[in-house]
Formats: C-alpha cells, structure tokens, sequence
C-alpha cells in the first residue's frame, strides 16, 4: 500500500481529527492543541464551514503547514442548514449547474477551501458523497488537480465498493482514501478487504459515536481494557488502527483530545481483533441515502 | 420560556394530532420522519392502492415498511426509494406495486407538497425552495397554518361492514369516470392520445428506473398487481387490461423481474375490499400473506 505522508515526509498520526462544526477561533485553538499532542492529520470539509479556522491556525504558524495533513471535501453545498442554498451543487435541477460545468464548480471549490485555509496546496481532497450522476466527473477534475500539484492526494468518501469501480473504470485512478464510518458494531468488512486489495487508506469518521450514544455493549471490553489499562475510546481506536484505517476523531475536551492519541503504545493481537468485530451488527450510524439520494 | 412560547408549544402539539396535520397537510409523512430501522428485509413503494394494499403485522420477524403513500406516482416511488434505500439491508425486496392506470399517471413528476418534508430537496423535480420553507413552517408550527373551518368539520367515516354488490358496482363505475376524465379519455377503446402514449412510455421508463436502481444495489425488485373488486374488474375489458396493464409491464421482461399479477385474483372477494379499488384489513393482510408466499420469504 502506498504510505500517505505530510508533505514533508512525516508519517501520518496514529489518529486524526475530526472537526465537524467546529469553527472560527475555536477550529483554529483546536487544531493547534491538536498539532501540539501529535496530531497531524486534520479532516475538514467545505461544508463544516471549519476552513477559516484552520487558516487561522495555519497563518498563526505554531507549527510548520508541511508537517500537518490538511484534508477537505468537495460537497454539493456549503450551506448554513436554513439557506436556500442547501443541494445547489450537483444537482441536475438547479441553474447553476445549467450554466456551469463541473470542472468550474469543483476548480472554485477548491480554490475556496485554498483560500480560506490559507495555504496553497492541499494534502487530500475528497468527494463528499458519491452524488449520483456527477461524482465521476468530479473525479476527473480532482485527478487534473493532482496533476497540477494543488492537490497531493485525492480520494472518496462515503463511497461503495461500486462507486470506486466506477472510478476505475472510467479514469485509471483508484482514490487513495475512502473515508466511511466505521466501528465494532458495523465493522465493514467487505470495506476493509476491498481497501486493503486496492491500496486505499480508510478513513473512519464518528469511531468513537457509539460510544457516545451506548450503542456500544461495553461488558464486552472490561477484560481488554484491564489488560491494556486504556479506556473503552483508546481500545476502539486501537481497534481502528490495527486494522489499517486512520480514525478521524473529535473532542473539543484537551484531556480527551490527548487521550485518544495515546494509543501507540499498545497493539491488539489478531484474536482481539476478531473478538471486537464480531461484535458486528452492520449498524449505520448517518441514513446516507437521504443525505446523497440515490447513493 | 415564555407564556406565549408555552402556549403555542402546547397548540403545536395538539395541532400535529389533528386529522388535518395526519391526514390531509401531511398524509404519511409521519412514517418517513420518524424512519430509524436499518437492514428492513422487505419494501413496498406504490400509491394508495398499495398503502392500503399491505399490511405486515403479521410477520413481526420481518424487518419490514410500506413506503407507500396516499397518492403516489411511479416518479413518487423511485424518489422515495432513493432518499430511504440506505434503510435497506443488502439482498431486501423491494415490492414496486402497479395500479390499473399506473401506465398514465405514473410519470407524472409534480410531487404534493408534503414531500418537501420526506425527500431531499435535490429530489424534488420542481422544487421552489420557497415553497419548502413553507411546507418546513407549517411542519414545525401548524398552528399557526390550521384552517378553524376543521374544528367544525367531521372526519370521513371509513365504511366498516362489507359493500354490496350495488355499492361496489356504482363506486367501480364512479372510479373509471375519474380516470377517465383525469387522463382526457373519450373512451376507454379510443387509441392512445399523444400526450398519454408519451405518459405510457415514460412510465416504463421510471419503472426500469426503479428496478435498475435496486439491482445496481443488490436489492431485489418484485413488481406487483394488487387485487381490485370483481365489480372493478368487470369495468375492464380484455383489451383495456392488455394495454394497460399486461402492455406496460410486457416491456419489463427484458429485465428479468418477477411480476405478481394478481388483479383477477379471485381469492379476494368483496369481503375483502373497503371499496372497489382498495383491501381493507383483512384483504391486506391476505395479500400480504400471499405476495410474501409467492416470492418465497416466508418459505
């Protein structure tokens, strides 16, 4: 598999963050408390509206831009929830898309998200959701970034197995990321053969939602968390680790930020692993076809 | 919180028990917001006929919803499909029911308003994000929307005992007249309009839209016919059946999809009917029953 790396080289942290709905000052402390624990790897998108705060922290420059991993995504708006901007992009109904072609929307994009973070280049830029009907010429556009050098690497998230067969087909070029969401009680396994035999990195989202919401049946961690004296947080990411992905998790807790990258230090056996995954109930946290119809 | 914020919560909240909020702003919707059962094992999308058509208490094994919804057209079906399929475990059925007149008015892609508050807006053919913010206030706050005029109206009494043949006959004549009309027949034996032959062929193209989406998916697509009256029936000539109905699902075959005609199924008699068109429910758990039998889930 291809090692993703920062831009100068680094390997990518164990663990990185998520920041969904963070904004402003507070994205911009967020991430530098973040970078500052050893997390390299900060996963945004056009949509959270997050952007203008990592540019804060990026031009703050409390660290060097080459040594962090700055990922967004390319999403169908970039809308407040009651604008009517909501489904703008993308969308076979809308004018914009009549008098605009895909390349100019996904180039601004990205120019946008450039912009706002302050920097110029970006480390990943993924496709939201595969949106039916556009996501393959999204795909091109990005692959022409690449070439380009503003984008290092491109990738997909939310998508089926299908939809990156898709991409293959029609472009030759495999993602090198899937970001999904992904956890002990919906382990995605057929997710995470297909990524291993295609060189992509998975990237979880939520890792550690279940948790928060008791959807987790904790009584079956007790033993593991003794043995490795981690927390039920600490052992999921593990979990995530060992079996290849780069959890995106999110607090805005210091002492939570710090714990969850706290996981080096200890590897789960093979045995664990299954242990853990069988736990499997394919639970689907985000009803992604009524956010993306037709995913 | 004040008073007034108080009281209108409390009238909000009377108000969306309403039969006007229930069963005439926002007929079936309450189905979809509340939606939280993943991996369902079977399906039904459809309009009315379909709505009433299953019932699947019966089978509490099963994870199972009526996606239907009073009236849906065929683009209805194919949108709530793709806005609700994520619900869906990999290998579900999906039932795609047809009514007699599916053929020319399936295609029609002017969705009631209420769907603003069940699809996403990139669903709605012509949406007007005006008009979703309305449909969105009136969802929220009906009181401020409920007409008083209902305060003194009665709801529509459902007719429980069975149907005479008489009743069955004049409401099965009553039926066609409207279709009729609705689609700007002269007569039933009259050759397609331009506009309906356009509508009919549209239709089939929803229809293969419907079942290449599920197989694109692994889902797996049964279309069905539910049963009408004898009455209704009878209003049906051979020929108006094979234009109609054998006519437009004979494209499908190139599909490879199952398709349960059981419009003259005579297993359901008129005791099993609400009126000429619709299973009351008894005959929608019969149905249900017998679809489920047929396409071998309760095998």
């Amino acid at each position: 598999m291809e090692k993703l790396c920062t831009a100068s080289g680094k390997p990518l942290s164990l663990v990185g963050l998520g920041t969904f709905l963070f904004q402003g000052e507070e994205m911009a402390k967020n991430m530098e408390l973040a970078v500052a624990l050893g997390y390299n790897v900060i996963d945004t998108a056009d949509d959270y509206h997050g952007e203008t705060g990592i540019g804060i922290a990026v031009k703050r420059a409390s660290f060097k831009r080459e040594d962090v991993f700055l990922q967004t995504k390319i999403s169908n708006n970039t809308a407040y929830a009651d604008e009517p901007l909501a489904g703008k992009f993308f969308n076979h109904y809308t004018p914009v898309m009549r008098r605009h072609t895909v390349d100019e929307i996904v180039r601004e994009k990205v120019e946008t998200s450039l912009r706002e973070m302050q920097t110029d280049y970006l480390d990943s830029v993924l496709i939201h959701y595969p949106y039916p009907d556009f996501y393959e010429e999204i795909w091109n556009t990005l692959v022409e970034l690449k070439k380009e050098g503003v984008i290092r690497y491109i990738g997909c998230s939310n998508f089926h197995i299908r939809h990156i067969e898709k991409l293959k087909v029609s472009s030759g070029v495999v993602p090198s990321i899937n970001e999904i969401y992904m956890s002990p009680i919906g382990t995605k396994e057929e997710d995470v053969k297909y990524a291993a035999e295609n060189s992509i990195l998975l990237m979880t989202y939520s890792p550690l939602m279940d948790i928060a919401i008791n959807k987790i049946p904790q009584e079956h961690f007790a033993g593991l968390m003794q043995k490795y004296n981690k927390s039920l947080a600490q052992i999921i990411l593990r979990w995530n680790v060992d079996r290849g992905s780069i959890p995106l998790a999110k607090s805005k807790n210091p002492q939570r930020l710090a714990d969850n990258i706290k996981i080096g230090d200890f590897q789960l056996t093979a045995e664990e692993i299954s242990y853990i995954s069988s736990l499997n109930r394919n639970n689907q946290i985000l009803p992604e076809s009524k956010i993306c119809p037709g995913v | 919180m004040s008073m007034i914020s108080k009281v209108k919560r409390v009238l909000n909240a009377l108000v969306r028990r309403s039969y006007w909020y229930n069963n005439v702003a926002f007929q079936d919707c309450a189905k979809f917001w509340k939606h939280n059962i993943f991996e369902l094992d079977v399906v039904n999308l459809g309009s009315s006929s379909a709505l009433a058509a299953f019932d699947y208490s019966d089978f509490p094994r099963l994870k199972t919803a009526n996606w239907a919804m009073a009236p849906q057209t065929l683009v209805g079906d194919y949108e709530v499909l793709r806005n609700y399929s994520c619900y869906l475990r990999e290998g579900a059925t999906v039932i795609i029911p047809l009514c007699p007149f599916s053929c020319l008015g399936g295609s029609n892609d002017n969705l009631a308003d209420k769907y603003y508050t069940v699809l996403d807006i990139a669903s709605m053919p012509h949406a007007s994000y005006v008009k979703k913010q309305q449909m969105m206030d009136i969802k929220q706050n009906p009181i401020l929307y409920y007409p008083l005029i209902q305060l003194f109206s009665r709801k529509p009494k459902q007719k429980d005992a069975n149907w005479s043949e008489e009743e069955l006959e004049k409401d099965a004549k009553m039926r066609m007249e409207s279709w009729r009309k609705e689609f700007s027949i002269i007569r039933f034996s009259d050759p397609l309009s331009l506009v309906n032959k356009d509508a009919y062929n549209d239709g089939q193209v929803v229809v293969e839209k419907i079942i290449d989406y599920c197989k694109e998916r692994n889902l797996c697509p049964i279309v069905v016919m539910p049963p009408v009256s004898q009455a209704l029936r009878q209003q049906f000539t051979p020929e108006m059946k094979s234009l109609f109905i054998d006519g437009f699902v004979k494209s499908l075959s190139k599909k490879d999809v199952p398709f349960l005609d059981h419009f003259a199924d005579t297993r359901f008699q008129n005791d099993c009917f609400q009126n000429s068109f619709v299973l009351n429910g008894g005959g929608a758990r019969l149905f249900t029953n017998v679809v489920l039998n047929e396409i071998g889930i309760l095998l």
